[in-house]
């Protein structure tokens, strides 16, 4: 593609120089008549001459400047009107988005050439009439796409965040809109431009063009209206212009092609920030190595799985990424076995390695997998195919996506017997049937689409498809990320219930360690490619011996420092925040969603107030009401946040400047909070802008890195977002929420889950900051357990209502509610870090639920 | 889903109702006599009485709301005026020349999408491949050319030189022997101006078909149905392409306004009789009622296929239709 580019850019330049020198390449005047008539091509006339004598050659040179004229002009006229109505629409919304929006739709339905015939024929032919009528009709479909750009930039949580921190829309323009889309702007002119010169070209044929600048579309109508066909004439004077037109449209075709490749922020940066961002995060946390320990299987138990000495490679040469490094791995009938590690540290690779899935830049390099002795790296795609779903079967990460959208779940369950010809279409349906009813699946649900399930549902409909054809062993990828806690006990219960089911193994990856340990029999930790400790659970979570490991196993426990930590910590005072009676209901009366309905909550200066729930609850939906990203149905919010005896200010709503920068909102994702096209510096004096604080901005950011202990600063305040790890830049997303001197942090969690180790540092930092600077924070989760780590009081969420709330401790011990029952049983049953359970025991609790 | 259905016919009413008040408007609005748009040149030779008679008579004379109100009154009549040209009302002249544009655009419309798809899904199954790279070098290079110019090549080669295929119209001119031999004529002169349409809008449904197929191949779904063992038949047709044709399908009003276009200059070349041709007829011949019906009549008919679309788009995507009632 680079090389057609290349060509593209060359075919272009070549046009522009001929245009430009076309006095001095054509050798007579266009216009005049040099020769005889239908002269053919020859000595003094290159490519002859017309019926009237008129040189081709000449004209044709001539003509270029036509095209190109269009091309940039109108593509710059037609682009920029463009951008203005795109960037106008998005960021003024309402009824000005609504009326933009109404024309553009307009005008890209009606048939724009019979339009734009219609308008020249009552102004007229010639280029000013042209011009006009191509901007016009040519703005509409870039204006639309680059419309939607930008409100999907709004959307993002980085943009949130500034307009949380009350940024003007003029800022929210000018710092993030217009950086975020100005990649699409090339590619769209390139298109514009072609759409131009193709519509000046077709006008002129049918006559419209300016007749004292023939361009080629003149040229061809001149040519068709004379029938130039009748005669040889036509190879020189119809074919010359035709061509010149299709390599010029093509040269902006290329260029655009290559352009709107290139101008791709989320291919680009995506792509670097993954890889780059986690290579610094291995970096960082440096634990020293320690050789694998070997915990070999009981003597004369055969494997069902045998991996050993297996290497991955993705890409070769020096930009070669080890995604594995020789892993082993046994893997007992019967058996669950856990394989732990930091998200992008081989795991997934592993899965893809164990169902032949390596695919290309990916390379099995070396080492061995066998399963029931059949080498799988020797099979052929056939073989493999036979034996993926059937004998080795995937439940995937990210349930909402594994199924196709369009068809019936209880199709896509039948489909993976059917296919392989275990059974009839029939005969599979009621198979898929009774599968979806075991995981838990209502019978009235089996005939839905995935799009009417809920993920939990999405999830056993994957492990039900897993289970169709009675494999050997079932490998869980990340099976319960983004799910809730009762949701996520749920399936780890149907997965631990999988392997009691006659002999089978379930693998279970995932960088939730607390899951594995309740779950697994054995567990493997994987770390950077290579295993770096193995054993059974009980040994492992009670006794780890890499220091790894037992980091993982901190960093999940819940054991953080609650209150009292320090000698000098501030006790709760005045109430900061006092929400009353709030609600929020999205879309209309009949199908709409009841967010929040008469929510009441109270959060005072030095305290922690975690507000937990189920997905749904509307815990996403009160953040967003407190900073203004929603205005509520009802309801008030009052704010109390000078705290320097000036209260009073910022009464409901709080829209006080003052009142504005002492509250702040943090995402707790950190690979969507910042934005990805600033410096670290940048991103951290973007507060300082929005609320025009005097003072150096240099010194300020440099205290702030310092605080959250970004050190040196120098070192950090000229990088961007992907250059940094994950906690990285969690802390420069909690660094720009605290420059302005906040009173209040909100915490909002992302729907994904974190690693455990990020999740921790934030939470230890924002506890540090309740107890030394007595901050009011409000932290949403919908993990129970952390939020009993840390939070002085919880307040449960459950479809909108408070269902339950009261300091953690007392709530804990006597929860009243089901929503808090329930969520507190899956934080004992999988949440708790504790050790498991041994294995026949838990077979009898399965059996007590089911009986 | 109801409110939104309505709201798309609200949208489409709107369109219809911006072009018929464009019609209205442009006499009006453009330089010169508005009485020269409507009855022609002839116009100059009027006297005063009679002048007076003919803008009455043409819902020239009043305030510009009552002539908007009897402009209004005449189109739901169906009185389209008389065109200058052929000296006939304009609806008759129209429903000549209707069905062949329908003859032409049909076919061509359905071939053009379904070549394309077929070619978008090789493609984008050998991504980056040699045949892949061939596919989308050729038809960058089709799309940059300009429709016309590919039929007056066609026209030239297999009708000039070839004589495989007449040069122009659409019916043999001397009448046929026998229904069989007229359709076979009919047919012939329908090949090269079908082609060219096929020809010209190819590029761009292939260019779409093959992203919008790469695309769908590349949803966790697609992971999911290979690590689930299903052949790759199943999982390219069944699951990919079924994915894919739905970005397509709400593509084909943006295609159909492309291809109405193309059929005013491609019917042009080739003589053909369509409403394509006529519009050209009638700029040529500054007829300007039978433009402005013209250019009604096909913004109407884009906007039909627009509604048809759109109506029946929840059939492909159960996501957009409506919610069942369930009792839980």
């Amino acid at each position: 593609m680079r090389r057609l580019s290349v060509l593209g850019a060359a075919l272009l330049g070549g046009f522009v120089l001929v245009a430009a020198l076309a006095p001095w390449i054509a050798p007579y005047d266009p216009t005049a008549f040099v020769g005889e008539p239908f002269r053919p091509p020859g000595e003094g006339h290159l490519l002859g001459t017309n019926d009237a004598g008129q040189d081709l050659f000449s004209e044709l040179v001539f003509a270029s400047r036509v095209s190109l004229f269009f091309g940039f002009f109108v593509g710059i006229v037609g682009t920029t009107l463009a951008v203005l109505v795109g960037l106008a629409a998005a960021s003024a919304r309402g009824w000005v988005d609504g009326l933009l929006m109404r024309t553009v739709d307009i005008v890209l339905v009606i048939p724009f050439l019979p339009l734009l015939l219609v308008l020249a024929a009552f102004f007229g032919g010639g280029i000013l009439t042209q011009v006009t009528v191509i901007s016009l009709v040519i703005w509409a479909r870039p204006a639309r796409e680059l419309r939607a750009q930008a409100l999907s930039l709004r959307s993002r949580e980085y943009v949130q965040a500034a307009v949380a921190m009350g940024a003007s829309a003029g800022h929210v323009l000018w710092r993030h809109l217009i950086p975020g889309v100005a990649s699409l702007i090339p590619p769209q002119f390139v298109r514009a431009a072609k759409g131009a010169i193709l519509l000046e070209a077709s006008l002129s044929f049918l006559g419209l063009g300016d007749p004292t600048l023939p361009g080629w579309g003149t040229m061809l109508y001149h040519a068709s209206a004379r029938s130039a066909f009748l005669t040889d004439a036509w190879i020189w004077w119809v074919l010359p212009p035709g061509l010149c037109l299709g390599a010029l449209v093509l040269a902006f075709a290329l260029l655009g092609y290559r352009l709107e490749n290139w101008g791709r922020p989320a291919a680009r940066r995506g792509a670097a920030g993954s890889v780059r961002g986690r290579a610094a995060g291995r970096a960082e946390d440096g634990a020293p190595r320690s050789p694998p320990l070997e915990t070999p299987l009981p003597p004369g138990a055969p494997g069902v799985i045998e991996v050993s000495g297996l290497s991955v490679d993705y890409g070769t040469g020096p930009d070669r990424v080890q995604a594995l490094r020789q892993v082993d791995l046994d893997v007992a009938p019967d058996q669950v076995v856990g394989i732990v590690g930091e998200s992008g540290g081989g795991k997934t690779t592993l899965v893809q390695a164990l169902l032949g899935l390596v695919r290309p830049p990916g390379v099995v390099a070396s080492g061995s997998i066998r399963f029931r002795g059949t080498e799988l790296t020797a099979l052929g795609e056939r073989d493999l195919r036979r034996l993926r779903g059937a004998r080795i079967a995937l439940v995937p990460q990210s349930g909402q996506n594994s199924l196709d959208p369009v068809m019936r779940v209880r199709e896509q369950v039948a489909e993976t017997m059917a296919c392989r010809g275990a059974k009839s279409w029939a005969g599979a349906r009621t198979r898929a049937s009774e599968l979806l009813a075991a995981v838990g699946i209502d019978r009235a649900r089996h005939r839905d689409y995935p799009h009417q399930l809920s993920g939990g549902m999405r999830q056993r409909v994957l492990i039900a498809m897993a289970l169709a054809n009675d494999p050997d062993v079932i490998l869980a990828d990340e099976p319960t990320t983004g799910l809730d806690g009762p949701t996520r006990g749920e399936i780890l219960r149907l997965l631990r219930g999988a392997a009691a089911d006659g002999g089978r193994s379930v693998i279970l990856v995932t960088h939730d360690l607390p899951a594995v340990v309740s779950v697994a029999d054995r567990i493997v930790v994987i770390k950077e490619g290579e295993v770096i400790e193995r054993g059974p659970t009980a040994r492992l979570a009670g006794a780890p011996r890499h220091p790894y490991t037992e980091s993982l196993l901190q960093a999940s426990r819940a054991d953080l420092p609650g209150r009292g930590a320090g000698a000098e910590t501030v006790r709760p005072t005045g109430q900061t925040l006092v929400v009353t009676g709030l609600g929020k209901r999205f879309g209309n009366a009949a199908s709409g969603v009841q967010a929040l309905d008469g929510v009441d909550l109270e959060v005072r200066s030095g305290e922690i107030v975690g507000v937990v729930g189920p997905s749904g609850a509307g815990k996403s939906t009160l953040a967003r009401l407190l900073f203004g990203l929603e205005t509520p149905d009802r309801g008030t919010i009052r704010f109390d946040l000078e705290g320097d005896g000036a209260a009073g200010r910022g009464r409901t709503s709080g829209r006080g400047r003052a009142s504005i920068r002492r509250r702040q909102l943090i995402f707790q994702d950190p690979y969507a909070a910042l934005p990805p096209h600033l410096r670290v510096f940048d991103i951290l004096s973007e507060p300082l802008r929005i609320y025009g604080a005097g003072g150096s901005s240099t010194e300020a950011v440099a205290d702030i890195l310092e605080r959250v202990e970004l050190k040196p600063a120098a070192r950090y305040r000229d990088r961007y977002p992907h250059e940094l790890s994950g906690g990285e830049r969690q802390r420069v997303a909690l660094g720009r929420a605290l420059i302005p001197g906040p009173a209040l942090v909100v915490a909002d969690e992302p729907a994904s889950q974190l690693d455990a180790f990020l999740r921790r540092d934030l939470v230890s930092r924002l506890a540090r900051l309740r107890d030394e600077e007595a901050i009011a924070i409000l932290y949403i989760t919908h993990d129970i357990g952390l939020a009993a780590s840390f939070c002085d009081r919880l307040v449960v969420l459950d479809r909108g209502r408070v269902v339950e709330s009261g300091p953690t401790r007392a709530l804990l011990a006597d929860p009243e509610h089901p929503t808090t029952r329930a969520l507190v049983r899956a934080w004992h049953e999988f949440g708790g870090g504790r050790a498991p359970a041994a294995t026949p025991e838990r077979r009898a609790h399965e059996e007590d639920r089911e009986g | 889903m109801r409110p939104r259905r309505w709201g798309a016919l609200g949208q489409y009413a709107l369109v219809l109702w911006v072009a018929v008040t464009l019609n209205f408007a442009l006499p009006r609005l453009a330089p010169g006599d508005p009485l020269e748009y409507v009855i022609g040149p002839e116009f100059q030779t009027l006297t005063v009485e009679q002048r007076a008679e003919v803008l009455d008579e043409l819902g020239l004379s009043g305030s510009l709301p009552q002539q908007y109100v009897r402009y209004m009154g005449n189109l739901f009549r169906g009185d389209f005026g008389v065109s200058i040209r052929f000296g006939r009302p304009v609806p008759e002249v129209l429903a000549d020349r209707l069905p062949w544009t329908l003859l032409l655009l049909g076919p061509a419309f359905f071939l053009a999408f379904g070549i394309a798809t077929a070619l978008g899904v090789f493609a984008a199954v050998r991504r980056g491949g040699r045949a892949d790279a061939g596919l989308l070098t050729g038809t960058l290079l089709l799309d940059a050319l300009p429709a016309f110019w590919i039929a007056m090549v066609l026209l030239a080669v297999f009708s000039v030189r070839l004589g495989w295929f007449p040069s122009f119209g659409a019916e043999p001119l001397l009448g046929a022997s026998s229904a069989l031999a007229y359709g076979w004529e009919v047919g012939r002169r329908l090949v090269l101006p079908t082609a060219t349409l096929v020809l010209a809008s190819l590029g761009h449904t292939f260019l779409l078909a093959r992203a919008s197929m790469i695309s769908s191949l590349g949803e966790d779904y697609i992971a999911q149905a290979e690590a689930a063992g299903l052949p790759p038949r199943r999982i390219i047709y069944r699951h990919a392409l079924r994915n894919a044709v739905l970005p397509l399908y709400t593509h084909f009003a943006l295609t159909l306004g492309g291809l109405v276009g193309g059929a005013v200059l491609v019917e042009t070349v080739f003589g053909y009789p369509g409403v394509g041709r006529l519009i050209f007829e009638a700029l040529s011949a500054r007829d300007y009622p039978l433009l402005q019906a013209s250019f009604l009549l096909v913004t109407l008919g884009v906007i039909l296929a627009n509604a048809l679309a759109d109506a029946t788009y929840p059939l492909l995507d159960p996501r957009v239709r409506r919610r069942r009632q369930r009792g839980s």
